[in-house]
């Protein structure tokens, strides 16, 4: 599919996307979003085996409970705390690789598109499906088949099951803080997950809103 | 019994088929190995050190610099022990996990091994080879990193009103977190204890055999 289409979408889509129709989804731009993944993918070269990630992210989680004392609310806020402070930070690696070339996001659709298609790809090598949901106004990340690098090998025992440990928790606070640093608030939750016996993972992000410069009072 | 001969026959002949598919169907996922954007890697790197160090200073302190690392100069010395313990338990559980691909033949010379440890086990940590390997040619090696601490950013936090000149050179103690944390790692690896110093932000690792 990717193949087939020409090298000359580049300059089609950075000019229909600013004329983009509201109700179709427009396709020569999820098109266009897959193949910049994929390049901006195989330009990065500095890349690096998983294993160490994945192996200090597990030994961090139990160092967490074993502090809180299987408290696993507080063990989700850190986590969550921790992706904040990491996505404050990676929002702007991602521009300096990526910016001269992306379209601008117009609708909620384009952000998602963008997230699950360019974001997911640079940085964890996995593209989650993308549901939008048009009523509630929700973007849906949804992870099939073990793609998630940090849940990979994971077996979380009976009682965080019950309790509801999100072990990957800390995407949904880059994806919080990375947002953040582009001037839009949003709550994201980590709605469910396959570890814990759900038929699969997804994370939610809700109320997207832009934060406009205000003049404070009195000036 | 003839029936169950060609039963068994006719199965041995269907097993074939849906094998080998199976093997197409695993081989690309085998060209691809899990790679991660090495900035990504390294942030979360330095997050795990810096989480570990709030966690024991979350009552204590009103200190509230930009980099949280610098917390750690402030506290007594018995939590700063702590945190250290902390830090060289999950550095040595994971070099034990990273330890089970590698074979330990008994073919291996000393040197072997730690050129092996030199190129590939600190790439996969840090994505590059260390700096420079010495040795006394009787047991001692010396490993030295010149890049690790070289861009820190504690520097940054001078412009902070907390900031005192005279307090500089104990600010530099908390970069002292990133070589325990390494060298627990190492030692992991090697089952065997790694030591460290620490000279104008040059580390060198010691390992004795």
């Amino acid at each position: 599919m990717v193949s087939s289409v020409p090298d000359t979408s580049i300059s089609t889509t950075g000019s229909s996307s600013s004329a983009a129709i509201k109700n179709s989804p427009n396709y020569s731009n999820v098109v266009f979003l897959k193949q910049l993944g994929e390049q901006v993918f195989q330009q990065n070269m500095k890349k690096i085996n998983a294993e160490f990630l994945t192996i200090t992210y597990g030994s961090l989680v139990k160092v967490l409970i074993d502090h809180y004392k299987d408290d696993v609310e507080k063990c989700n806020q850190k986590l969550k705390e921790m992706g904040k402070n990491i996505g404050s930070r990676l929002i702007d690696d991602f521009y300096s690789k990526v910016t001269t070339q992306i379209p601008r996001c117009n609708n909620l659709k384009d952000l998602g598109n963008t997230l699950s298609l360019v974001a997911f790809k640079l940085y964890l090598n996995c593209v989650p499906k993308f549901l939008f949901d048009e009523e509630e106004k929700i973007i849906k990340l949804r992870f099939d088949n073990d793609i998630n690098i940090f849940s990979k090998f994971v077996e979380l025992p009976d009682e965080y099951k019950n309790k509801r440990l999100y072990y990957s928790n800390i995407i949904a606070g880059i994806i919080e803080g990375a947002l953040s640093g582009i001037a839009l608030k949003s709550d994201v939750i980590y709605f469910s997950d396959t570890l814990l016996g759900d038929p699969f993972s997804e994370i939610h992000i809700a109320n997207v809103k832009r934060i406009k410069d205000e003049v404070p009072m009195g000036q | 019994m003839e029936l169950n001969n060609e039963v068994s026959n006719k199965t041995l002949l269907n097993s074939p088929i849906p094998k080998n598919e199976d093997a197409s169907n695993v081989v690309p996922i085998e060209q691809q190995p899990l790679t991660v954007d090495y900035i990504f890697e390294n942030l979360i790197f330095h997050e795990t050190i810096i989480s570990v160090v709030s966690l024991y200073s979350e009552e204590t302190i009103q200190y509230n610099p930009t980099n949280q690392l610098l917390k750690y100069y402030k506290l007594n010395e018995n939590i700063q022990e702590n945190i250290i313990k902390t830090l060289q338990q999950m550095g040595t559980s994971i070099g034990k996990k990273l330890s089970l691909d590698f074979n330990n033949n008994s073919t291996m010379t000393h040197l072997q091994i730690i050129k092996h440890i030199c190129k590939e086990v600190y790439h996969k940590i840090f994505g590059r080879q260390i700096d420079s390997l010495k040795t006394n040619h009787q047991g001692i090696f010396y490993l030295l990193d010149k890049q690790l601490l070289a861009n820190s950013s504690i520097d940054f936090d001078k412009s902070l009103e907390n900031y005192n000149p005279s307090e500089s050179q104990k600010q530099i103690k908390c970069l002292e977190l990133y070589p325990n944390f390494v060298a627990a790692v190492l030692g992991g690896y090697l089952d065997r204890s790694v030591t460290f110093t620490m000279e104008n932000r040059v580390i060198t690792y010691i390992i004795k055999y």
